[in-house]
């Protein structure tokens, strides 16, 4: 919330699809409600008042305490907000330690979060945000809870004041789990401002290589991490995957969150998911447990009371962010060192959203999905997009209107497991995606495949799997697809649905399958190039002169769905 | 009254036993007490303050602080206030944007927290019911089937093929599968049963939706245009949104009304805090 006039109200009220006035003061809306919310307000706020709820002897000592208090123990409290407004208004008294008079701002968090939780209909997760950033590396954490403000408030939210060590933190949340019999599941933001931390294989304090014990830990309480955010892109980096032509999306990798460091190379392989998947399968054959098994999704992490995505309705990162001229120039973090470091609008994009495959919109619904990594993550578009794998899919369930039961019943969503496959048994995929109906058509569908050769090397591959136009745009020498063009007019920041396809469908088959190879399967879909926020500014401010030639003006959306696992016996 | 008392006074969650526990480990002579000599600043943490981070501690570890966890809750808030007295000394606080938003903050949660709102009469949410109608009202439910036709693929045969659809659809009847006609459509099902408007919007695009509700009830229509492509339909109902009676939205039009009164009573409090200054401010 930090610098932001709007509140919690205004954060629901704006994702139900409700009209709010910005803290600039315009009129801001989403062109389509979400499904849901979580406000994660960081902890280190939180907790202004806890403790001494009523009764507080250091309160009655004063008479208006006293007067306060009696007139709330009958029920008066309308009379006693007036005493209040007429006490403040003399601004005779010093406030004394009446924070211990007011009850904490987290459990009032949670009671505005009841107020517009309407399953069916719109949910709002309860949830915080751990925010530790040791060195300025961002380690943050959004902290979520199945549980309503009934078992919540019972708890006050770890915050980076008790500790910057994740470990302490999962200590927290079995500790809520055990004593409280709740469910919380932590997620980390998108790496890549981690300074090589985020997936570093080794305990935050001692620096020692993890154990089995961590890895325990981190895949139960971390069963989804974000790809994509208004910083950057925390898929994978092209320094890691030089032969995925489309990995250089949205990179935000100077420096730090603290704008303190430089990123240097050997940091980059700690910090990107696919690279830490494909870790995870080493620390696995090692350890026997897996500390980076996790699904894929996208969030916004705005902070401004204004969750938005669309590149054309983007309300900003912040409220120096919100629509105007200036924005452009904005400079989100501003390094203490070196202009080199500061993190600029000109490298944010209006990301991401989190998909999830649940069987309603109620917060245990949609958190148990979580938990099992039935999700995907969007760089902001609503396109959809939906895998399943297995042994004994013929392909013909692609094409039925009701493919996913027959998918399910004879596979595992995304997020799931794969067991050994049987003496000549190859897993294939079944795979649909569908654009966003108020946006832009499809490119391809493509699976990435991370594997653990039996010398113990991982390896990457990204495959093309079904494109729009397939007659005319036929592989090339390389195995690859050629690219879906561009329709875009970046002056006019127009674009036009006359290339790409509206939705597309794959049954894919792995060519190189090895049943003794441990491997990932995940899929990402490409939509055709769009503008962006910047060419939509250009344009509507006309800032044809004053900003630069050169500028991330289109981008490819896409979105990441979890990964299904192949365990070899 | 010694600090355990008033902890035992303090606290009246079931939790006491555990703290009783917790405050018998440590025992009062291990209870934080400053060193400071006469006339340098002291600094004491009181039992008020020591009871609130024991619980605060309580509330985040589901358990008692140990002796050694308590020392260090002490020796954290010393070293906070040492190092808030010096930053003010120095007047670090002063013109500090967090600072002062945090300030800001914590004056508007002065009328939040334990006030509570009153309830409203059954004749106010009435009528707060009947003043913010739009946003009670329910949306229409739409009953309906499809058949999708794909552009990509039919090209210019998609006007003759959608014709040949229609007429078999509908002199046929229900004889004949509709989803077994028409093109896949990925994740999108061919029959919908009382589905809320804006999941259609979301599901087809507005476009779409908007004709859906224009179109007549009993036959295949079309085609109507999507997002994706063209749309042979054929609606069964549309039940119209209502305003629902009062009953059936009580507690949202009470969570409403208790929503405009707080905000009218923040108002309220800024009004009379404003009043106290005569403000001066450049041309916007």
């Amino acid at each position: 919330m930090a610098g932001t006039k709007l509140g919690l109200d205004e954060a629901y009220r704006f994702a139900r699809g409700e009209t709010v006035t910005s803290n600039s003061g315009q009129q801001a809306a989403l062109k389509r409600p979400l499904d849901f919310l979580v406000v994660a307000d960081h902890s280190e706020n939180l907790g202004l008042a806890q403790g001494l709820e009523a009764s507080n002897p250091e309160l009655l000592k004063s008479s208006l305490g006293q007067q306060l208090h009696d007139l709330l123990k009958a029920g008066k409290g309308r009379e006693a907000f007036y005493l209040l407004v007429q006490w403040m208004a003399k601004g005779s008294e010093a406030l004394v330690s009446n924070d211990a008079y007011l009850t904490s701002v987290w459990e009032m968090n949670n009671a505005v979060a009841e107020r517009y939780n309407n399953p069916g209909t719109f949910t709002s997760l309860i949830g915080y945000e751990w925010t530790s950033q040791p060195g300025g590396g961002n380690l943050h954490r959004v902290v979520i809870f199945r549980d309503d403000k009934a078992l919540t408030d019972r708890i006050l939210p770890f915050s980076a004041f008790d500790s910057e060590d994740v470990e302490d933190l999962w200590a927290f949340m079995a500790a809520y789990e055990s004593q409280l019999g709740g469910r919380v599941l932590a997620i980390p933001h998108n790496g890549n401002l981690s300074s090589g931390t985020m997936f570093l294989p080794q305990h935050q304090k001692s620096r020692m290589a993890i154990d089995a014990d961590y890895a325990r830990m981190r895949q139960r309480f971390e069963p989804i991490t974000e790809v994509t955010q208004a910083k950057g892109t925390g898929e994978t980096h092209p320094l890691l995957s030089p032969e995925d032509e489309f990995a250089n999306f949205n990179i935000v990798d100077n420096s730090n969150l603290g704008g303190i460091k430089p990123t240097t190379p050997e940091m980059i392989p700690y910090e990107y998911a696919r690279e830490a998947l494909r870790r995870g399968l080493q620390l696995e054959q090692e350890l026997g447990v897996n500390p980076f098994k996790f699904g894929l999704i996208g969030s916004t992490d705005s902070h401004s009371s204004l969750p938005s995505t669309a590149e054309d309705n983007w309300w900003g990162k912040s409220p120096a962010l919100e629509p105007s001229p200036e924005r452009w120039k904005d400079v989100l973090i501003k390094s203490s060192k070196d202009a080199s470091l500061d993190l600029t609008a000109l490298q944010l994009g209006a990301s991401g959203l989190a998909g999830v495959w649940a069987s309603g919109n109620s917060r245990t619904a949609l958190w148990d999905a979580m938990a099992r990594k039935e999700v995907f993550g969007t760089s902001g578009t609503r396109l959809t997009a939906r895998v399943y794998g297995g042994y004994d899919y013929t392909g013909e369930e692609i094409n039925s209107a009701d493919w996913a039961k027959s998918a399910c019943a004879k596979g595992v969503p995304m997020g799931g497991d794969l067991m050994a496959a049987a003496e000549g048994q190859v897993p294939s995929f079944l795979i649909q995606a569908r654009k966003d109906p108020d946006g832009a058509n499809l490119d391809r569908i493509q699976i990435v495949k991370g594997w653990l050769d039996a010398s113990g090397q991982t390896h990457e591959q990204v495959f093309d799997v079904s494109w729009s136009d397939a007659d005319q745009r036929t592989r090339g020498a390389d195995g690859k697809v050629p690219s879906v063009g561009s329709s875009v007019n970046v002056r006019e920041a127009t674009y036009t649905n006359t290339i790409g396809a509206t939705n597309l469908t794959a049954h894919w088959t792995d060519p190189s399958f090895d049943p003794s190879q441990k491997a990932f399967y995940y899929v990402r879909v490409l939509e055709i190039p769009t503008p962006t926020w910047l060419a939509y500014d250009r344009k509507n401010f006309n800032l044809y002169d004053e900003m630069p030639d050169k500028a991330p003006y289109t981008s490819q959306e896409r979105a990441y769905t979890s990964p299904i696992w192949y365990n070899p016996a | 009254m010694s600090w355990r008392e008033r902890l035992h006074l303090l606290l009246k969650e079931p939790i006491i036993p555990f703290l009783m526990v917790g405050a018998a480990l440590f025992g009062l002579q291990a209870f934080w007490s400053p060193g400071g000599s006469q006339g340098s600043a002291e600094i004491v943490v009181s039992d008020e303050q020591a009871a609130t981070m024991v619980k605060a501690f309580v509330r985040t570890w589901q358990r008692p602080p140990s002796q050694e966890e308590l020392q260090r809750l002490f020796d954290d808030h010393v070293r906070t206030e040492v190092l808030v007295r010096e930053a003010m000394a120095l007047g670090l606080d002063r013109n500090d944007t967090i600072v002062r938003r945090r300030l800001r903050q914590k004056m508007e949660f002065v009328n939040e927290g334990e006030l509570k709102l009153s309830l409203a009469s059954n004749q106010e949410l009435q009528g707060h019911l009947m003043a913010h109608a739009d946003s009670f009202r329910s949306e229409p439910l739409v009953s309906f089937e499809q058949v999708f036709l794909d552009p990509a693929r039919r090209g210019d045969r998609l006007n003759r093929d959608a014709a040949a659809f229609k007429a078999q659809l509908n002199s046929k009847g229900q004889g004949l599968n509709p989803s077994a006609l028409g093109d896949p459509l990925a994740m999108i099902e061919s029959r919908w049963s009382e589905e809320r408007r804006s999941e259609l919007v979301a599901q087809f695009g507005s476009t779409f939706t908007d004709a859906l509700l224009e179109q007549p009830r009993g036959s295949w229509v079309g085609p109507i245009p999507s997002a994706y492509g063209m749309h042979l339909v054929r609606v069964s109902s549309v039940k119209p949104g209502a305003l629902p009676p009062l009953e059936q939205v009580l507690d949202a039009v009470q969570r409403d009304w208790q929503a405009d009164q707080r905000q009218d009573q923040q108002e309220e409090l800024y009004r009379q805090l404003l009043a106290k200054y005569s403000v001066r401010m450049p041309q916007p």
